[in-house]
């Protein structure tokens, strides 16, 4: 039999996706082997991630565009080597269209036809705007998966709602549930979220289902993955405890609902570096014992069970730190997890570069990406390895515009004059983003 | 109308979440998904709070019932020889099996991949582990807090002069879950349409290393330009007049986003429509970067907000089109309006543990019908339809059990 080809091989997905959810669904399925097909904007880009003008606040405010190579603001094509980027979108590849004239729009009609997947993740005012809703995109292939997935909801009381991922953090219940207990909440503010994370990968499993029902039934259908909804689903806990009891919960911090001890330890030396530790049950809690050697606190009558321990966390917590603060992270973790505990040092983004089971496992992969301007590097790679059909990053990130040519002329088929004539109408591709340079 | 996977079969031999999360995603969604626990004891996660009534008892725990709606549940040793032959009967009838077990505890048990590849040549056999199924920390343990610790993205979460911060509750056990539906699914199209079957291997430390927001992104940033991302306070961090925090009101806290050009629709909004508070506002803050009237403007915010409960702020916000969200607890969410009008909670009667609400299903195939009726299994529940299926008989079945079997 001859070698099989990647899952998703064949298949072509068109996506006008902006930040992070969207990216990161296609991310899978492009890795997947799909042929994935940005559609982007010829004349405007998201700043989180296509900076183009760069507003001066955005150089202040800590945390955005912080991903910019070389902190280069003055040179060309910075929409090209931004991290947040061309983190998630390797293996893809990228088209521009005036979306917002009618002969834009015709352009991706035909593009539609020849595709599988219709999926994006803009506010819902956006796509009715640009007249791209299911009933249009159905009219022009009846075999479509159409895929939303917008930060809140396709219907509903909120449907026109606005907010960031910090904003639909607080609203699906994730703001309340973290955080230090000790603290005032507000100090809950984050700019790291969950709902990418699962917005991006329900997403990818509804155009998966998407397609399995269609390979069955010839059917395309319309999904909604609007991203709140994702999320909700990974914090049962908290909301069972109040449907079954009446109970409102609020965060644990670094704690857990079944653990002891369960938390963050400084170790040795006045570096940022931690230890985490947790026991689920008594084995844990004995073999942390013989870990640590058996100290003599530990045979207190306010430790001598589970549900002791539960109860006497903050007093378990001082005498872990005794311990931890005469080891460095790794060390207290071979210790601990030669006795079977569970136990991590809190690694940073240096830290997982060099840490031995990730390099073990070649989670980074070296992406030759000059072509953007951003030299040679190692990327986050794959999430889960396939051994018959292994996957890798086979395409650097995709430049604004780069494959128009591939598109308009191989898939849809255009002849050179016509893509001369759209070039010059500024409807594909061309030079109108090139002004924006600083 | 099918559902979307009801021509799949998973047999499911996992325990507590993330194994399970997998197996919920192709059950809700219309597989036929066997979950296989250990006789007498059950999956670990029947002993885990909450408790339906505060009853720490196997079939009332939220986290279990939760995890195992539309599945059918049977008991099995695995350990047992005839407990072995019949997991590879059952194998030869799926499609899919998951498992998470430590590491090489198939293969020891003679139930490894290379041997039910043997009965059946197009299996998905997927293995969810902590680190992967090879390397130095193959077998090492993991928890929830330690998941969050080796993603990357926790170092910078939290405050600056404490310790970093985990994300809520058990979130990322989950994503991991969902990571491997991803995976197995993608493995499915490969058995299903090229003929060939294969060992998925998910390593729920990679599914973290390469998630997004501060996952990925922040370590390419890294890559890039040497410089980590650190610990903040965001009570101090603001760079504008305008609130980017988290704010009481009358009955909670809301959520606020600043952004220079929705400025003046924040003063819009302070201002109600009267035009005189509008200009005198205008006139007090003529420059939104001036921090030096933080305290002042946050002032006139409290004010304006501490009449207000939060639905009430956030819904008069949101008319303005200032980005600002209620701080939802638990009780909110599932009250809420939005929530409640699009029937995002499911409510399910399970027999043991009564009738409640559950979250619902994260997205919606609007060409497929999507149930959510069937409860979580008692223990052994489908033990004679299932293995009646198989062949075995009521007596048989009573054999079994005597063996300890079942």
């Amino acid at each position: 039999m001859a070698k099989p080809h990647l899952p998703l091989e064949g298949v072509r997905i068109a996506s006008i996706e902006v930040v992070y959810a969207g990216p990161f669904a296609t991310q899978m399925l492009a890795n997947m082997g799909a042929e994935v097909i940005m559609v982007e904007s010829i004349n405007y880009r998201p700043v989180a991630s296509r900076p183009g003008k760069v507003p001066d606040s955005s150089l202040e405010t800590p945390g955005r565009l912080r991903g910019l190579h070389n902190k280069d603001y003055t040179v060309a094509g910075i929409w090209n080597r931004e991290a947040a980027f061309n983190s998630k979108h390797f293996n893809k590849l990228s088209c521009t269209i005036d979306l917002t004239r009618p002969e834009g729009k015709d352009v991706l009609r035909r593009l539609i036809e020849k595709c599988d997947v219709f999926f994006e993740n803009n506010s819902v005012a956006a796509i009715e705007r640009l007249g791209l809703t299911y009933d249009v995109l159905s009219s022009w292939n009846d075999k479509l998966v159409y895929v939303n997935a917008p930060a809140l909801a396709t219907e509903g009381p909120y449907k026109d709602f606005i907010g960031y991922g910090t904003n639909m953090e607080a609203l699906i219940g994730h703001a309340w549930l973290r955080g230090y207990p000790d603290e005032d909440p507000m100090h809950l503010y984050f700019d790291v979220y969950q709902m990418d994370a699962s917005g991006g990968m329900a997403a990818a499993a509804s155009i998966l289902m998407g397609l399995w029902h269609r390979a069955r039934t010839g059917k395309g259908q319309w999904i909604d993955s609007g991203s709140a909804q994702t999320v909700i689903p990974q914090f049962p806990e908290a909301i069972m405890e109040y449907t079954m009891n009446n109970r409102v919960r609020r965060t644990l911090g670094n704690r857990d609902l079944w653990a002891a001890p369960c938390g963050v330890y400084p170790v040795r030396g006045d570096e940022d570096r931690w230890i985490c530790i947790t026991c689920y049950n008594e084995e844990q809690w004995q073999g942390f014992c013989r870990a640590i050697g058996s100290p003599e606190w530990a045979s207190q009558e306010i430790f001598a069970t589970h549900a002791s321990r539960y109860e006497h966390q903050d007093e378990l917590d001082e005498y872990i730190k005794e311990w931890t603060s005469i080891h460095d992270d790794y060390e207290a973790m071979f210790i601990l997890q030669k006795e079977g505990v569970p136990s991590a040092p809190v690694l940073d983004e240096r830290d997982t570069l060099r840490d031995p089971q990730v390099v073990h496992r070649q989670f980074y992969e070296r992406v030759d990406c000059t072509k953007n301007g951003t030299g040679v590097h190692m990327f986050p790679g794959m999430m889960w390895k396939y051994p018959k059909t292994p996957m890798s990053i086979r395409i650097p990130p995709c430049a604004l515009g780069e494959h128009n040519e591939y598109v308009f002329k191989e898939i849809i088929g255009m002849a050179d004059e016509e893509i001369r004539r759209l070039e010059k109408g500024e409807i594909i591709g061309g030079n109108a983003y090139r002004e924006e340079v600083l | 109308m099918y559902q979307a996977l009801e021509d799949i079969r998973v047999i499911e031999a996992c325990h507590y979440i993330a194994g399970p999360y997998c197996g919920k995603m192709f059950a809700d969604y219309g597989a036929d998904v066997i979950k296989i626990e250990r006789p007498g004891t059950g999956d670990g996660a029947r002993r885990l709070r909450p408790f339906a009534d505060n009853d720490p008892h196997p079939e009332k725990s939220g986290v279990f019932l939760n995890l195992n709606t539309n599945k059918r549940g049977i008991t099995l040793n695995m350990k047992n020889e005839t407990g072995k032959k019949i997991f590879k009967d059952m194998v030869k009838t799926a499609d899919v099996v998951i498992e998470n077990f430590r590491p090489g505890v198939m293969d020891k048990l003679g139930l490894g991949y290379e041997v039910l590849e043997k009965t059946n040549p197009l299996l998905v056999m997927t293995s969810i582990s902590n680190f992967g199924q090879d390397g130095p920390y193959r077998d090492f343990a993991m928890s929830e807090l330690t998941i969050n610790a080796v993603s990357g993205f926790m170092a910078s979460c939290g405050l600056p002069e404490r310790e970093p911060l985990k994300r809520g509750e058990n979130a990322e056990s989950y994503q991991a879950g969902l990571t491997a539906f991803v995976a197995t699914m993608g493995a499915l199209f490969v058995s299903r349409f090229q003929g060939e079957g294969q060992h998925v291997d998910v390593s729920i430390m990679e599914a973290m290393l390469g998630s997004v927001d501060n996952g990925a992104r922040d370590k390419l940033s890294y890559l890039y330009s040497g410089e980590l991302l650190v610990r903040h306070d965001p009570r101090i961090t603001s760079r504008t007049l305008m609130p980017e925090c988290v704010t009481p009101c009358k009955d909670g806290y809301v959520q606020w986003r600043a952004n220079p050009t929705w400025w003046p629709r924040y003063l819009d909004m302070l201002a109600g429509g009267d035009e005189e508070k509008r200009a005198e506002l205008e006139e007090r803050f003529p420059d939104l970067y001036d921090i030096t009237k933080l305290e002042e403007s946050w002032a006139v915010c409290l004010e304006w907000s501490m009449d207000k409960t939060k639905q009430e702020l956030m819904e008069e916000a949101q008319k303005y089109r200032v980005p600002c969200m209620k701080v939802s607890t638990p009780q909110d969410l599932v009250e809420d309006k939005h929530f409640k009008t699009v029937k995002f909670f499911s409510e399910i009667e399970h027999p043991v543990a009564g009738r409640f609400l559950y979250p619902g299903f994260p997205v919606k195939l609007k060409g497929c019908p999507t149930q959510m009726n069937r409860p979580a299994p008692l223990l052994g529940q489908h033990n004679e339809v299932v293995f009646g299926e198989l062949g075995y008989n009521r007596e048989d079945l009573v054999e079994l059990k005597k063996a300890g079997v079942i």
